[in-house]
């Protein structure tokens, strides 16, 4: 398997030196990308406001911390902290700790106003109570809901506007075994209760004929409290009893299962248990399992390879999302302080050329691996298109997913396109939920330039479309 | 004070075990080690190997039925004579330049290195100690090799002020013997910066390692004596402490004790030392113990605070200095954290240290098992949760319950007393002030650490915690050599914080020489 690697990765260094402005594809490559990716801009223009323009607004209040770092690094903090928070006048208290008292870009009849309500016990509760109304809707916009039973009313609209869902289920670290069974159980209820729910399958037999029953994200580190690197082996196996009834109970109600990746630290662990695992008797000739690459990583492409031989033994492709990654700022600082070479690439150019080769080579081993292209970024989405067609890869083989909530106007006009739209949808407590979901909109929003893309205008959003632009985060 | 930076000075990288590779040569090393067991330790005198009467076997503390090493205890005749060869060669080391010693130390870091495979796999089969902890503290010997090597570089430039007529040095001289007394919790590092700082300061060393590690102590000893180290510089005195360490402490020619331990010992040995009628006054660096406390905030991020007290309260099981005995709850924060803490530490897997997987080893010894049994029996009621040991495993080494107490009285012993194994004891308090009260309550000053997101709480803490190392939003165990020199005041210890820009000048008396350059008409020209 190394050999083989190893010439792949010459050639694209060769191609690298040979033509250094345009690196990843021919001129004429470069062109289609860019159409491409004009063409989707135009699309989602004639879809703007029909579906949930409120992500704009919120996007455009995002905006207002652009350029203003201290407010945006108070506004993270503050998200954070918020969810342990219990009482109206501990949330008033840090918003005048954190907005008062410590100095940020607010403007100065802001301050004025905020310090003036905050000052008088009834209206402080009133900005605490806005806060809290504030802070709650916004998670809505995030979080699918807090079970899936409570709201799949929100999925089925979606699957009436042609749009698929994989549920992924929020929540704290786990800490114990205890808290890993709890996670274990609630996993396999909402299977229970995606396999039972009659009203999305009726749309899904007449709208999306090959889809499975449901499609669920399983994040690892929730099912075993101590894995661990150094115990590779006994981590594995762990993870794999851990995992056993979850696939087995999606075997039986055919339902998707992916095992989501997280840090790097723990990344081959969820490979090895992923082999291992869909190779078992019971699992092997399963349709619908997926794992997760992410190009920020210098190891992706390696992985990637891995992952396509073992795919090729199976009787049905495994699909892959490929993500670009989002714990760039913990794998930074963990490998700071450890001494350790970062295991990401440190310009978010070098991801965006990684996620193409990736792309590349994903679509390359049509029709051994389905790909999921899981980004928001237009440029990457484009020059996966175009490749596509370049390899010869029916747009039914692969999908693109998205975070749930975000670029909608997007996701229509690549379903407007024929190809597959799947959202990434959390479920969980609103509250404790959304800390963790503004850390991934903050890495979102630091290096996709995702939200720019949204609200710029036609000129800046073409710049966007070429791959050097990203340099500056 | 006169600080500067150390801009070459790079800390020793930690291994990453989520290599495959890493994790063969680990086990590599397990099976080149045991086929030295069970490992000769002499004490060695000016390159001599001195035979002994007293030979007393090294068992791993998890299975005691495996003999690590023949510890060849070292007589009074033994330490006398080290004493007296130390003393006669103090002039030639004293004299010798600075590079050479400092090049010793960097050879010594280099030897330390490549040897980390085999020194795990001892140290974990000797003390007892989980693999990530063995590799933080190889690092930090390492660590400790090259920051006292850079010190040193800088120390020995002499500081000048001269003026027209007037030169004005400033400069440093070796104070003399120094006896080591290390402890085995930190068998390799301690020792290891304890020996290396003297040694490049120009003092010869004694080195009476701790009688429960004393075949990592010897490893140590040949590694710096292969790096260079001249044997006259430097002996190996294993043996017992209330002997030869009683006996050297004592002794009129020795200059400095460096002494890492209990309270108790460190205290006596500070009374013997002023008590003595000398030409000089006997030098005591003492680090001592600590009644560490960790303060979850009502703020707190608690996936953080649970995880950070655990290892901190159950890392080696709790045999550190460093390591937190006390968690003190705001009242908002107490069940939540304790029903996570609790079931945390019930998801931990004793067994053997050298099975990855393992996170809770035996303690040390069987006097140690004794006294925290005793300890679990006379606090039962007060018992929250203890992790279940199976008889079977207790058998086959000195294997003790992690215990979580719970008490409301600050002043009884599990809020004042230091244990030194895997107990810990949960506060409630009432406010964030009430909790500083609580922590800076005792007699010790030595770590403690905050989970808060309160900026006004965090600067409180840095203004009132007494602590010599404080740590916010992280565990309270882990310093890093120049990262966070560590050491603590009050009762915890005497002297300058390992790893930090004042230590190597423990060992040395400096002195000021002024010369009038002027003559009858005339001056030097410059």
């Amino acid at each position: 398997m190394a050999k083989p690697l190893g010439s792949e990765q010459n050639r694209m260094k060769a191609t690298e030196e040979n033509e250094p402005k345009i690196i990843t594809s021919s001129p004429d490559l470069q062109d289609k990308i860019l159409e491409k990716g004009k063409e989707l801009f135009r699309l989602s223009d004639s879809f703007e406001d029909s579906f949930f323009s409120t992500y704009r607004l919120f996007s455009k209040s995002l905006l207002f911390l652009e350029n203003r770092p201290l407010l945006k690094l108070q506004a993270f903090r503050f998200a954070d902290l918020f969810p342990s928070l219990s009482s109206l006048s501990s949330i008033s208290r840090y918003i005048r700790i954190y907005f008062v008292e410590t100095p940020t870009e607010l403007p100065k009849w802001i301050l004025l106003f905020l310090s003036l309500l905050l000052s008088n016990p009834l209206s402080s509760v009133f900005v605490a109570v806005g806060a809290k109304i504030g802070i709650r809707l916004t998670a809505k916009f995030f979080i699918l809901g807090r079970t899936y039973g409570s709201d799949r009313k929100k999925i089925i609209d979606r699957y009436k506007n042609g749009i698929c869902s994989t549920i992924d289920i929020l929540g704290e670290a786990v800490l114990s075994e205890k808290e890993a069974e709890r996670y274990i159980s609630e996993y396999l209820l909402l299977l229970e209760e995606v396999s039972k729910d009659k009203e999305i399958s009726e749309i899904r037999d007449s709208q999306f004929p090959g889809e499975p029953t449901g499609n669920v994200s399983v994040k690892c580190s929730s099912l075993y409290s101590q894995l661990d690197p150094l115990a590779h082996e006994s981590s594995v196996t762990h993870l794999m009893k851990k995992l056993r009834p979850i696939l087995s109970s999606a075997v039986s109600k055919n339902i998707f299962i992916n095992l989501d990746m997280e840090q790097y630290e723990t990344k081959d662990i969820i490979m090895d248990t992923a082999f291992r695992i869909f190779a078992e008797p019971e699992f092997q000739d399963y349709p619908h399992f997926g794992i997760v690459v992410q190009a920020y990583l210098k190891v992706s492409q390696k992985d990637l390879q891995r992952v396509i031989e073992y795919s090729k033994k199976r009787k049905y492709p495994l699909t892959v999302r490929l993500v670009k990654g989002a714990y760039w700022e913990y794998e930074m600082t963990q490998s700071a302080q450890k001494g350790w070479e970062p295991p990401v690439f440190l310009i978010k150019s070098e991801t965006d050329r990684n996620y193409e080769e990736c792309s590349a080579l994903l679509l390359k081993s049509y029709p051994h691996i389905r790909p999921a292209f899981g980004s928001h970024n237009i440029r990457s989405l484009s020059s996966a298109f175009v490749k596509a067609a370049e390899y010869s890869v029916p747009e039914n083989f692969f999908e693109v997913q998205m975070l749930y909530g975000m670029g909608n106007s997007y996701k229509q006009a690549i379903r407007s396109l024929g190809i597959s739209v799947r959202e990434y949808s959390p479920i969980g407590e609103v509250i404790p939920g959304m800390a963790y979901l503004v850390r991934r909109l903050l890495e979102n929003s630091t290096n996709e330039g995702f939200l720019k893309n949204i609200n710029a205008n036609s000129k800046d959003r073409e710049r966007l479309l070429y791959l050097e632009n990203s340099k500056s985060k | 004070m006169n600080f500067h930076n150390n801009p070459d000075f790079q800390n020793e990288t930690l291994r990453d075990f989520s290599k495959e590779e890493e994790r063969s040569i680990l086990n590599k090393g397990f099976v080149s080690i045991r086929k030295e067991f069970p490992i000769q330790v002499f004490p060695i005198i000016s390159g001599k190997t001195k035979k002994s009467s007293l030979i007393v076997p090294a068992l791993n503390p998890a299975n005691t039925s495996e003999k690590i090493a023949d510890i060849h205890y070292a007589s009074i005749t033994d330490a006398e004579e080290a004493t007296k060869d130390s003393v006669q060669f103090f002039e030639t080391w004293k004299n010798t330049k600075p590079d050479i010693r400092i090049g010793f130390l960097k050879k010594a870091a280099n030897l330390l290195r490549s040897q980390k495979a085999e020194l795990t796999a001892l140290m974990s089969l000797e003390v007892g100690k989980g693999i990530k902890d063995i590799d933080a503290e190889i690092a930090e010997a390492i660590d400790f090799c090259d920051f006292y090597a850079k010190e040193a570089e800088y120390i020995f430039q002499p500081r000048k002020r001269d003026l027209l007529g007037e030169e004005n040095i400033y400069t440093y001289i070796p104070r003399g013997v120094t006896l080591v007394v290390a402890p085995w919790n930190f068998p390799l590092a301690i020792l290891c910066g304890m020996t290396v700082a003297p040694l490049v300061a120009g003092n010869p060393v004694i080195m009476k390692p701790a009688e429960q590690s004393s075949a990592i102590a010897f490893k140590l000893f040949n590694i710096l004596i292969e790096a260079g180290i001249p044997s006259s510089a430097l002996h190996f005195l294993p043996g017992k402490g209330e002997e030869i360490g009683a006996y050297l402490v004592k002794h009129p020619e020795i200059h400095t004790i460096n002494f890492t331990g209990s309270r108790a010992v460190g205290l006596g040995m500070i009374r013997e030392a002023a008590s003595q009628n000398l030409k000089f006054v006997k030098k005591v660096v003492a680090e001592m113990g600590g009644k560490n406390a960790l303060i979850v905030d009502e703020d707190a991020d608690l996936d953080e605070a649970v995880i950070a007290s655990i290892q901190s309260a159950f890392g080696f099981q709790g045999q550190k200095c460093s390591a937190l005995s006390r968690i003190i709850l705001l009242e908002s924060k107490y069940d939540i954290f304790k029903n996570r803490f609790i079931d945390a530490l019930q998801s931990l897997k004793p067994g053997l240290p050298e099975d990855p997987s393992v996170k809770v080893g035996p303690v040390i010894d069987s006097e140690s098992k004794t006294r925290l049994d005793t300890i679990a029996s006379q606090f039962s009621s007060k018992i929250l949760s203890k992790l279940k040991i199976e008889e079977d495993q207790k058998h086959t080494g000195h294997f003790v319950e992690p215990i979580v107490f719970e008490s409301d009285d600050p002043t009884s012993p599990l809020g004042q007393t230091e244990f030194f194994g895997p107990y810990v004891t949960l506060f409630k308090a009432k406010n964030f002030e009430d909790a500083i009260k609580i922590a800076n309550n005792v007699d010790y000053a030595l770590t403690g650490g905050i989970f808060s997101r309160n900026p006004k709480n965090i600067q409180y803490a840095k203004e009132k915690f007494e602590v010599g190392n404080l740590y916010i939003n992280r565990g309270i165990t882990g310093a890093v050599v120049d990262r966070q020199p560590f050491g603590g005041y009050k009762l915890s210890g005497v002297g300058a914080k390992a790893g930090g820009p004042d230590y190597i000048k423990q060992f040395l008396e400096p002195i000021s020489i002024t010369e009038n350059t002027m003559r009858r008409g005339f001056i030097p020209e410059t």
